[in-house]
Order: C-alpha cells, then structure tokens, then sequence
C-alpha cells in the first residue's frame, strides 16, 4: 500500500500554524491555509478523495457547485460531504436549490449536485443527527468512464 | 407564502438585532469581532453575533466568510473545537470509520480535507490503521 498523504486546507491561518506544531511528527499530514475558491488546491495537491465537515455548509449554492465542478476537472475520484441540514426548513428529498440556515450557514441538497456533476452518490445520516439537524454523509464517486 | 409564525419570527429576530447592527457601525466592532463564537455571551454579544452571523453574512458571503473565519473570531471558533476533541472522538467514529473504510478499500494515496477545524479529523485517529497509514 502507497504513503497515504493527507492535506488540510482552511482560510483560519492561526489554525494551519497550530496544526503544524502539533503534528510536525507525522510526515505524511500537510497543512496549508488559503481559500478554496481563490487558490486551485485540487490542481496544485492532485488529491483522489476531497472531503469537508461542517465546511461546504458556509459555502454559497454557487460555491458549491463551483467546489465540485473544479474537483471533477482536477480528477478528484472522490468527494465526500458531511454536513448538516435543517430539516425544519428544508426538504432534502425534493428541495434542490440552498437555503440560508442561519449562522452563517446553508442547506444544501449536496446528493442533487454530484449528481448533476455526474458523480455516482450514495448518502447516508450520522448518528449525530437530531430531530432538528440531521447530519447527511454524502458519498460522490466520479464514474470510471468520466 | 411565508406563514404568520415565520413572519414575526423575523421581525423579532431583526429587533433583536438592531444593537448589534449599531455595534457593526461604531468603532467598537473591533472589540466584539472576536466574540462572535464565544460560547458564553452578554446580550449584547448575542446580538452583535446574530447581526453579523444571520443577517450581515448573507449579503456577501465570501467577504464575510474571510472576514471572520480568518481573524480572531476564526481562532476562537477553532479553539472551541479542539477543546472538544475527545467528545468528537466518540461522536464521530462512524463517520471517522466510513472515511477510513474508503480510502483503504479504494487504495487512495492523496486525501485532501478543506477547512481542517483545528484538525478535528485528523486528530481524531491516532491509531494506525496499517503500517503506511497515519491518520492523525
């Protein structure tokens, strides 16, 4: 089994130079801070997987289709979505189009836009999940013949 | 049609609002800017934070996304994550657990989390899972 190299990117810079101190022991985890939306991580890191956690949830509808739409071009194989949605205000079965929740925050049907971007998803609902917030895990894999 | 409820749900909230809103404008945001995600707060930090959180934000979310996450307001929200990591450690497993199935069953050598949290998931496995795979 190859290295795996894992990358964490996040606009907080006080957090990437933490991180660093913190697992300046382990080789293989690489922090770096900047925006998604202004610097091609995907193209510069080359990952297979992208993953977020209560992170695309401030992304804007337009950001979030642009986040998927850049990872499909740089060969992502992967992208993975965990993130929660209030299920007072938003219908996840029929709603495609995002929603503020408050909080800097928005619902999103992330299983609509992978598949609009051509990525086979598959989705489940952590354990986390409330009656108010369910927390959606949202597995896209991009079709082998894309 | 937005019913009743939601529609004075909004006025109350945009009430609640207006000292913060003042806040935003007066030499004092400096001041309050940090404790946007402060677990505990005055009435009038709530009030900053529902101004700039809910209303403010909405009005150009990239701006403002920077704005705070990449200032103090950002370090103490990350802060208060790493401060609940062993909490995540438990509450997450099996999110932890279905991302490490993942990768290793797809043989993925290059895995790439955008807005690290103060390292939540990194740190949330110390165990190895196989002699290549460090996982936090």
């Amino acid at each position: 089994m190859p290295q795996i190299s894992f990358i964490g990117v996040d606009l907080n810079k006080t957090t990437i130079e933490r991180n660093r101190e913190v697992y300046k022991e382990i080789t293989n985890i690489e922090f770096v801070h900047g925006d998604v939306f202004v610097r091609n991580f995907f193209s510069e890191y080359k990952p297979q997987l992208v993953f977020t956690s209560g992170t695309a949830e401030y992304f804007t509808e337009n950001e979030l289709k642009t986040f998927i739409a850049q990872a499909k071009k740089e060969g992502v194989a992967f992208i993975i979505f965990r993130e929660p949605i209030t299920t007072a205000i938003f219908d996840y079965l029929h709603e495609t189009r995002s929603k503020p929740r408050g909080g800097m925050a928005f619902n999103h049907n992330y299983t609509f836009y992978l598949s609009q971007f051509g990525f086979q998803v598959s989705e489940s609902v952590d354990k986390t999940s409330t009656k108010d917030v369910k927390d959606v895990i949202v597995v896209g894999r991009r079709n082998s013949v894309d | 049609m937005p019913s009743l409820k939601s529609l004075v749900t909004k006025l109350y909230l945009l009430i609640c609002a207006i000292p913060g809103a003042l806040l935003w404008y007066s030499p004092l945001r400096k001041r309050f800017l940090p404790t946007l995600f402060s677990p505990e707060k005055s009435a009038l930090q709530r009030s900053f934070s529902l101004f700039v959180l809910d209303i403010l934000f909405y009005t150009d979310v990239s701006k403002y996304r920077s704005l705070i996450i990449s200032q103090e307001a950002g370090d103490v929200w990350c802060d208060i994550y790493r401060s609940r990591k062993d909490t995540y450690k438990k509450l997450f497993s099996n999110w932890f657990d279905l991302l490490e199935k993942i990768i290793l069953s797809n043989g993925l050598a290059r895995v790439m989390q955008v807005g690290c949290a103060g390292g939540r998931t990194f740190s949330s496995r110390k165990k190895i899972a196989t002699n290549k795979l460090h996982w936090g």
